[in-house]
């Protein structure tokens, strides 16, 4: 019972933040200089021009009337027609989203899949080579940014090997490369937290008192400190790929892949607002779902987290 | 404190190994996930295609709109050119020539125009075209309810149509079809540069039908033009496909398929041409200087005039000092136009000493405009009260944000500035939107920017944008002898005493020194070898009609 207030109190928030951001993005569209007409209409804006596409668009009422207009229609699942491609915005994120999401996905498993290993190794081989070269590898990782590592991974593998296509292509595997482009830095992230949190876990004094006890590696030990060590990592990862799945501008442009990366940031210098406040609001709620999921998570490692009463 | 956690039984190694082999299991495993709807399709369609009959492009941006009579920008209107046709089109000589119209007759005194239609032109859906088709097509580009930012730009001259467009009258007065082949467009004054603004999409012919069952919109199951190529599949953010049109008017075109990938970012562009995966590229100035050195690409380097003009504008209503016409060509007298063409360009942009471009008709081979002479410079900004700057408040140079070359070239400017004439300017970059909605309002004092023509004219270089009337003149220049000119000049019939006319005006301008312009564009490209037949124009390539691929390497 607490766990469904705990839900609805959740969304109940979540509601209240996506509301308030799109009164700020709103307001911050209405007072950039320039709007959509005077960029549709370039250089032959003469004030004739723009006062009758103003008009047709809507666009020559007060603010609160467009404001108005526009969450009226959100509310009722409208997200609004794009004034750069004159075409309903919902179709079009509905079409390019999935695969922005198997990417984010894909740049999150590399990460947990990478970083964990690598960062359990340095903490139970701690000091050891093991250790220095799992740490040097996580910084190099969280120091070389996306847009330089997949041009170089395409110069590599595309380029010179010709495994791979230079674009996506269309094959689930050449999603390989990006993948890896987009996920090396949460990978880095993630084996630093699993290194300091399994290090501070497995010093605790039950871990001695379990090993004194005769209790074996493996099994019993590491999944006890596990359930512990890895709530850092959760929210770690959670916050890495809500990010990752607001769209990655970079990776999708550079590799061609037809996602929302592209359209959510080049509408801001076409200052399409409906389109702004569509993928800010998606980017929004799918960072505070994600986040809403770790917070779940939490509670079945860690009953002291649960926010239902253990029985 | 370090925790007691050595383990000696090599468990840690184990462990690190079998998770690096997990994860990149289970990397492979996210990435077999369902493939997204239509991808597959698309991988086999284009493999049951025949080598050297598919023309890989690039799209630069997402197409903008499948609907001609919204279309503005470059990209966008070079796929659109390939489904759709219309009245008349260039031909590489950049001359106008009968495309779905086989002739017409100018009377009234060069305000009417009658075309007459092919009989034999269908649009992919099968039907024929007719007069008919035009009338709609036209009026639909200038319907309040389509709402097109660039319609009167193209149209206007038709007489009614800025009342149709406004809601004042149910249809446009002077579009009319006497007969199914038979076309009668009125126009408001004898301009005859109005026949080529008809090349433009807004004049392409759509087929009613389809774009009414589809709400009136043009999308990609409605986008059926008379075009040499039909689209065959729209995949979001990914690719167009175009498919031959088999019964094309003029024969059908001998590649089977143009695939036009979006590709947002130039590097990869080129990364995909120099793999092979593209047959066209464009290049920029920084993958240029590398390209020139390569001896496997410098054969494949290709260069095309553009009718474009990059000039550096002097707004004497946002800058008092540039009323003064001693200080705007004190200012011209102190740009090193070749200095920018070689530094910046790498010498690869025709100089500019007018405002019409090479190629365009009406271009002034012979013209000489006011020279790099630092001396007389600095002479005339002293006898205007400013020697050696000063007295003159402080100026700032603006231009456009993010793009490489144009920065560099204001880097330039502002160098040239302060060298040869003492005067410091300040640079002012500034984003897209920005810059426009500021050069509307006319306040940006000194900016650098762009001019492409919209036709081929010099009324689109002269009288659109430097007439005291034009509303694109928002730099306050106003000289009676030049508007006279080009008002005479706007409506004459005869081509010569019009290039003739046109031409004074520009030699005033030019000396007026209100623009100073450096360079016309010059764009260059990369080009599969085997590639023939592919026909051009200033404007950019024309449909790929002709094109096919050398099968001999």
């Amino acid at each position: 019972m607490r766990f469904l207030l705990f839900i609805l109190q959740r969304c109940a928030f979540a509601v209240a933040t996506l509301w308030l951001l799109s009164v700020i993005t709103f307001s911050m569209g209405a007072m950039a200089p320039g709007g959509p007409v005077e960029v549709m209409l370039g250089q032959h804006a003469d004030p004739a021009s723009v006062a009758r596409l103003k008009k047709e668009f809507g666009l020559d009422q007060p603010l609160p009337v467009q404001y108005g207009r526009w969450i009226s229609g959100f509310v009722r699942g409208d997200l609004g027609t794009s004034y750069r491609f004159r075409e309903p915005i919902g179709p079009m994120l509905r079409e390019r989203y999935p695969i922005t999401v198997r990417l984010a996905l894909t740049a999150g498993a590399f990460a947990v899949l990478v970083g964990a290993p690598l960062g359990l190794a340095a903490a139970l081989r701690a000091g050891s080579w093991v250790d220095r070269l799992a740490t040097t590898t996580a910084l190099t990782g969280v120091s070389i940014p996306a847009f330089v590592l997949l041009p170089l991974l395409v110069l590599l593998f595309s380029l010179q090997l010709r495994w791979t296509p230079v674009t996506y292509e269309g094959e689930w595997w050449h999603l390989a490369l990006p993948a890896v482009a987009l996920g090396s830095r949460p990978a880095a992230l993630v084996a630093r937290m699993t290194r300091a949190s399994f290090l501070e876990t497995l010093g605790q004094d039950y871990i001695r008192t379990a090993r004194a006890k005769g209790l074996s590696w493996g099994r019993t030990v590491l999944t006890h400190a596990a359930k512990n060590a890895v709530i850092p990592v959760l929210t770690v990862l959670g916050t890495s790929v809500g990010y990752m799945l607001g769209g990655s501008f970079v990776v999708e442009t550079l590799f061609g892949i037809p996602g929302i990366g592209d359209i959510s940031v080049s509408s801001i210098p076409a200052r399409d607002y409906p389109m702004i406040q569509a993928v800010t609001l998606l980017a929004a709620a799918v960072f505070i779902g994600v986040n809403l999921l770790v917070d779940i998570l939490y509670g079945f490692l860690d009953p002291r987290l649960r926010v239902a009463p253990t029985p | 404190m370090r925790a007691r956690t050595r383990s000696r039984n090599g468990f840690a190694g184990a462990a690190g190994v079998a998770g690096s082999l997990l994860g990149a299991a289970g990397l492979a495993l996210c990435l077999a996930g369902c493939d997204p709807p239509g991808k597959g399709a698309g991988a086999s369609a284009g493999a049951t295609k025949a080598p050297g009959t598919v023309l890989r492009l690039a799209q630069l941006a997402e197409p903008t709109t499948l609907d001609p009579a919204q279309v503005q920008d470059g990209p966008t209107i070079e796929l659109h050119m390939h489904v759709f046709d219309g009245l008349v089109r260039w031909t590489p000589e950049n001359k106008l020539a009968p495309a779905l119209a086989e002739k017409w007759e100018v009377g009234n005194g060069g305000k009417t125009y009658t075309f007459h239609l092919r009989p034999d032109v269908k649009f992919h859906n099968g039907r024929t075209v007719t007069a008919g088709d035009f009338v709609y097509s036209l009026t639909r580009s200038l319907s309040p309810k389509t709402a097109s930012p660039v319609a009167l730009v193209y149209l206007n001259d038709i007489v009614g149509a800025a009342e149709y467009r406004d809601g004042k009258a149910e249809s446009v007065k002077g579009i009319e079809a006497p007969d199914e082949r038979t076309l009668k467009l009125t126009i408001d004054q004898p301009k005859a540069y109005f026949l080529s603004k008809l090349t433009y999409p807004t004049a392409y012919a759509v087929c009613k039908e389809a774009v009414e069952a589809t709400g009136g919109a043009v999308t990609a199951e409605s986008m059926i033009g008379a075009g040499p190529f039909r689209l065959t599949e729209y995949r979001r953010a990914d690719r167009l496909i175009l498919d031959a049109n088999k019964e094309y008017y003029e024969g059908a075109p001998k590649l089977e398929r143009i695939e036009r990938r979006i590709l947002l970012d130039g590097g990869t562009r080129h990364d995909k041409f120099t793999a092979g995966e593209l047959d066209i590229t464009d290049v920029t100035m920084a993958s240029y200087r590398a390209d020139a050195q390569n001896p496997e690409l410098k054969p494949l380097l290709k260069q095309f005039e553009r009718p474009a003009v990059f000039y550096l504008a002097l707004n004497q209503k946002a800058y008092p000092p540039f009323k003064d016409k001693r200080v705007r060509q004190a200012f011209a007298h102190s740009i090193d136009k070749a200095e920018i063409i070689n530094t910046v360009h790498e010498g690869l942009p025709r100089r500019a000493e007018g405002i019409v471009p090479y190629g365009v008709p009406g271009h002034n081979a012979g013209f000489k405009g006011l020279p790099f002479d630092p001396e007389k410079g600095k002479k005339l900004l002293a006898e205007a009260g400013f020697p050696n700057g000063s007295g003159l408040p402080p100026l700032k140079l603006s231009f456009r944000a993010s793009v490489e070359d144009i920065r560099s070239t204001a880097l330039v400017v502002q160098g040239q500035l302060k060298s040869h004439l003492g005067v410091q300017v300040e640079l002012d970059e500034t984003e897209w939107a920005t810059f426009l909605k500021k050069r509307n309002t006319g306040e940006m004092p000194f900016y650098f920017l762009r001019w492409a023509a919209d036709y081929l004219d010099p009324q689109n270089f002269l009288s659109t944008m430097l007439h005291s009337k034009a509303p694109e003149n928002t730099l306050g220049y106003a000289n009676p002898e030049f508007d006279r000119l080009c008002d005479a000049a706007d409506v004459m019939q005869n081509e010569q005493q019009r290039f003739a006319s046109y031409g004074k005006a520009e030699a005033i301008a030019v000396d007026d020194a209100v623009w100073v312009p450096i360079f016309f564009q010059k764009d260059v490209e990369l080009w599969n070898p085997r590639l023939r037949g592919v026909e051009s124009m200033l404007m950019g390539h024309l449909p790929h009609k002709r094109t096919y691929f050398e099968s001999s390497p």
